[in-house]
């Protein structure tokens, strides 16, 4: 059986929907700028790709399980998504989404009836989704560690404060924000929840074409979603030193000479994947086939990329052997690609090592977009069905001196009109945790 | 349309519980077999919590190089991984996969108290106001992968794998390592879960009903236990002794289900119904063992009985472990099975449950 | 700590102030730490170290050490296309490199890339970085 992607929906930074995320790929133009979102001002670190405040504001998340689930972007641009993939695969009624009005206390009556026009096929539908571990909103913690003294007394203060409290806070939030696409959409499936860090996303993918070709579900809703742009997050990433120093719109420049580190995103990319004949027979139009998917771990080093790139290699080939493809037939290719000085490099050589003298177009998005973490690999697929449906690739934007040790053809910022059939997306997360996808077009 | 998924072979396990790291032990422990255990206590610093008593597993992880990264739960789920890939004799390299679960972020106060100690209502100025004091270890520690990580270096498991998260991810990461290991993706297939749900953010909110516990369970599975003792033999690499042939101790299935949830808030607490429960265990009406807590509502009976069911629950000795519940249920019952030599078309199917409406569910038999 | 910090000198204070955090998150016998010690080479410390010893001697200071100014420690007021034109440090940064690294020693030799320039780093650079930032810190 063979996984085809029916629908697809992207909050990003370039707004809500397909269209705005790829045209912002394709402009050259960074979504890098000033945090606007909490005061970043002392952050070594102060400039990262938000979601617009008025897109992140219209798709809170609707009847969340708690406040903090309400506050968290992360899932209110995972349902926001899911709605548009679903609406373009006419699982949902193509409404206005889940949410429709701002307000600070989440209710049941907020956002559009769960269930609205839904698909009897999401009944038994599966979820396969990528996200960051938790949320780390620091009131959240904050205002628990006030009332802890960690070295006396510590669990007799949480609990006197705990006597008003009425909904779980930190419970396993991963589970709350699933529960809440659950919900929302009636999914009665069983869920995947990937946390293989930035490699998550694509994980998600890998793991829904899995689903499919087993016959173990007819239908999932797979994906990423993540945020890591706020005080914990960010403050984490830049103690870290991860992060480019530099505070301007090209903080993030991929494969270039004088990259220097990443870049902070965010967002959500949702896919709609069925099996081939199971959509043909509803009429369903398919945007792209997930044929090879292929994960590895380097063993090398937690903090650094293994230098020859071997694992990287073997996860590429692991999505060519699974596709029944060779290197050759490959049109484009998007890289992992963080801006990193040490991932482009031993990124480009896997490529050299999988398919030769450079040939093979290459560019990263993560210039224009940021490091969207457990969502980044998902937003890069989404970006690869967009390319195969345009026939047209975006460029590398950031990049203008491409470094001579990554033997790629990097492409430079702007859209590239290209012939395109197959793709595979790279997505390598902490400590080595590879994992390739390959589309073609449907 | 579910395409049944063939059984793969156990042939090795190790864990750490609250009553200990003998699976032997705990196995006749589980079947009534040891008198009960003394029941938990609860200790001075859980003793302000809505709960009778807390279930701690004893002793500190042995000494690491890993402290500067993994905490106390990660170190032992490092080592329990280690041992059992020790166990099993099965050979490291590009055809060992790794699949990890883990409950979920603990908030690691000790950390967080200075870098929140001093923060101002509004949060202005919060770099400076604390989070300058994080330490830069403190995002690899939150890391969701990083046991995996640390792990597939140590062990040398250069195969696919992927981490899981959420309160049956135990069962999540069981399910892929048997596809990949069926589908021939891999030889073999290291698979490790972990979870404590002794925290005070997780016990400030408990309403389970068990008592609140934690663990680590690693259990090596492959297609074929003779072919892995020639991959053994042909990776001269191979960390693990090649005199251990692996043995198939038992065999093992594994799902997962989830409720339909009606409202994303109205049953955040809510255990999985009788529907998800019966649509996780299609097929699997034939068993001799039931391993489930009493708080989930128990399988519907199937047309093909053994005479001699009986129900155990692996809750009860151990307390409520979370996300590792089902890989300890496949270890004890492994063990259960494979001992009890008297009953050679033995299975049993143990249920776990996790909030909110999640279940893990595996199938262990002694024979394919 | 406390021994050292009832020197009277405060450079004898700082030197002795590093040379322990770096024993201490290098999980080492301060005995076996000297002005002159090699992080990677001698202390074994690798890049995630360095993260600590940074974060050590931040605290220890109430400084902050930021990626810019261990660079700067290497190259001075130097442009990274100057110093490091294709990521190979060139003939003038090799110069700049003797003049304020010159513990890096036979280390500091043409094919030298601006990625390895940690591997230079002793005990005494991280003693010049926090004293720079205790008297210039104004402008930091």
């Amino acid at each position: 059986m063979t996984a085809v992607i029916t629908g697809l929906g992207v909050i990003s930074p370039f707004g809500a929907g397909v269209t705005a995320f790829f045209d912002g790929l394709c402009s050259g133009r960074s979504a890098v700028a000033p945090i606007t979102s909490f005061d970043a001002a002392s952050f070594p670190v102060s400039v990262a790709a938000e979601v617009p405040a008025a897109t992140a504001e219209r798709w809170r998340a609707p009847g969340a399980v708690s406040d903090a689930h309400a506050r968290d972007r992360k899932v209110g641009f995972a349902l926001a998504a899911a709605h548009q993939a679903l609406a373009q695969a006419g699982l949902v009624d193509a409404g206005p989404g889940p949410s429709t009005a701002p307000s600070t206390a989440p209710s049941p009556a907020h956002g559009l009836e769960p269930r609205a026009g839904g698909h009897a096929a999401l009944a038994a539908a599966a979820l396969s989704l990528g996200l960051g571990l938790e949320t780390a909103l620091l009131e959240d913690f904050a205002v628990l560690g006030d009332h802890i003294d960690w070295d006396t007394e510590r669990a007799r203060a949480l609990a006197a404060h705990a006597a008003g409290e009425r909904t779980p806070r930190l419970r396993t939030p991963a589970d709350l924000a699933a529960r809440a696409l659950r919900a929302h959409f009636g999914l009665g499936g069983p869920q995947y929840l990937h946390m293989s860090a930035c490699a998550a996303g694509a994980a998600a993918l890998a793991c829904a074409a899995s689903l499919i070709e087993r016959g173990r579900a007819r239908t999932v809703l797979c994906g990423g979603t993540d945020s890591m742009i706020n005080p914990l997050g960010l403050g984490g990433m830049a103690r870290l030193g991860a992060t480019s120093p530099r505070a301007a719109s090209d903080a993030c420049r991929p494969f270039d000479l004088h990259r220097d580190g990443l870049a902070m995103g965010e967002g959500a990319a949702m896919f709609v994947v069925e099996d081939a004949a199971a959509a043909r027979d509803r009429g369903a139009t398919a945007l792209a086939a997930i044929t090879g998917w292929g994960s590895t771990q380097d063993a090398y080093k937690a903090t650094a990329p293994r230098p020859d790139g071997a694992a990287a290699v073997a996860a590429m080939q692991r999505a060519l052997q699974r596709a029944g493809l060779v290197p050759g037939d490959l049109d484009y290719l998007n890289a992992h690609g963080t801006g990193t000085p040490l991932n482009d490099v031993a990124e480009a050589q896997a490529i050299a090592a999988v398919f030769g003298p450079p040939r093979l177009p290459v560019s990263s998005i993560k210039g224009a977009i940021g490091h969207a973490m457990a969502a980044a690999g998902a937003l890069e697929l989404a970006a690869c069905v967009l390319a195969l449906a345009q026939q047209r690739a975006p460029g590398t934007t950031g990049l203008r001196e491409l470094d001579p040790l990554c033997a790629v053809v990097a492409l430079p910022p702007g859209a590239h009109p290209l012939r395109l059939r197959r793709v595979l997306s790279n997505s390598f997360g902490f400590g080595g945790h590879n994992a390739s996808v390959i589309l073609e077009a449907a | 349309m579910t395409a049944p998924v063939a059984p793969v072979a156990i042939v090795g396990a190790a864990l750490r519980t609250a009553r200990g790291d003998d699976p032997d032990a705990l196995a006749r422990m589980l079947v009534g077999e040891l008198p009960p255990p003394a029941p938990f206590a609860l200790p001075a610093p859980w003793s302000a919590y809505p709960v009778r008593a807390v279930a701690e597993i004893p002793g500190a992880p042995a000494r690491s190089p890993h402290e500067r990264i993994l905490r106390r739960m990660g170190l032992h789920a490092h080592q329990v991984a280690t041992e059992a890939l020790r166990r099993s004799g099965v050979a490291c390299g590009d055809r060992l996969g790794l699949y990890t679960g883990i409950g979920g972020l603990r908030a690691q106060w000790q950390d967080l108290i200075p870098a929140l100690r001093d923060q101002s209502a509004d949060f202005s100025a919060s770099w400076s106001r604390g989070l300058r004091l994080l330490h830069p270890y403190w995002m690899l520690q939150h890391l969701s992968n990083n046991t995996h990580a640390l792990l597939s270096k140590d062990v040398s498991a250069r195969g696919e794998g992927f981490t899981f998260g959420g309160a049956n991810a135990g069962a999540q990461a069981l399910q892929a390592a048997a596809a990949a290991v069926v589908t021939g993706a891999i030889d073999a297939a290291l698979v490790v879960a972990y979870d404590s749900l002794l925290e005070p953010e997780l016990l400030l909110h408990w309403r389970g009903q068990g008592i609140p516990s934690e663990a680590a369970a690693a259990l090596v599975l492959v297609a074929d236990p003779a072919a892995a003792a020639t991959a053994a033999v042909a990776d001269p690499a191979a960390a693990a002794s090649p005199a251990a042939r692996p043995a198939a101790q038992a065999w093992l299935q594994a799902r997962t289900a989830a409720d339909a949830a009606e409202t994303s808030d109205g049953d955040a607490q809510a255990l999985p119904t009788a529907e998800t429960v019966a649509a996780a265990c299609a097929g699997w009406e034939r068993w001799s063992h039931l391993d489930t807590a009493p708080w989930i509502a128990a399988p519907p009976p199937g047309p093909a009985r053994t005479p001699h069911r009986a129900t155990h629950d692996v809750t009860a000795i151990l307390g409520d472990c979370g996300a590792a519940t089902s890989i300890v249920q496949a270890i004890l019952w492994a063990t259960q099975l494979s001992r009890a030599a008297s009953t050679p078309d033995a299975s049993a199917l143990c249920l776990s449950a996790g909030l909110p409406g999640l279940l893990g569910a595996v199938r262990v038999s002694s024979s394919r | 700590m406390s021994a050292a910090l009832t020197s009277s000198s405060p450079a004898v204070h700082h030197a002795e102030t590093v040379r322990l955090a770096v024993a201490e998150a290098l999980n080492l016998d301060p005995a076996t730490v000297g002005p002159d010690s090699n992080l990677m080479d001698d202390l074994g410390a690798d890049s995630l170290a360095f993260l600590d010893i940074v974060f050590r001697i931040e605290q220890a200071f109430s400084i902050e050490i930021t990626r810019g100014e261990m660079e700067r420690a290497a190259r001075g007021d130097m442009s990274a296309e100057e110093f490091a034109p294709a990521g190979v440090i060139s003939e003038r940064g090799l110069e700049r490199l003797r003049e304020l690294l010159p513990e890096g020693g036979a280390k500091i030799a043409p094919g030298l890339r601006a990625t390895q320039i940690l591997s230079l780093f002793t005990v005494a650079t991280f003693v010049k970085i926090a004293e720079g930032k205790l008297t210039g810190g104004a402008q930091a």
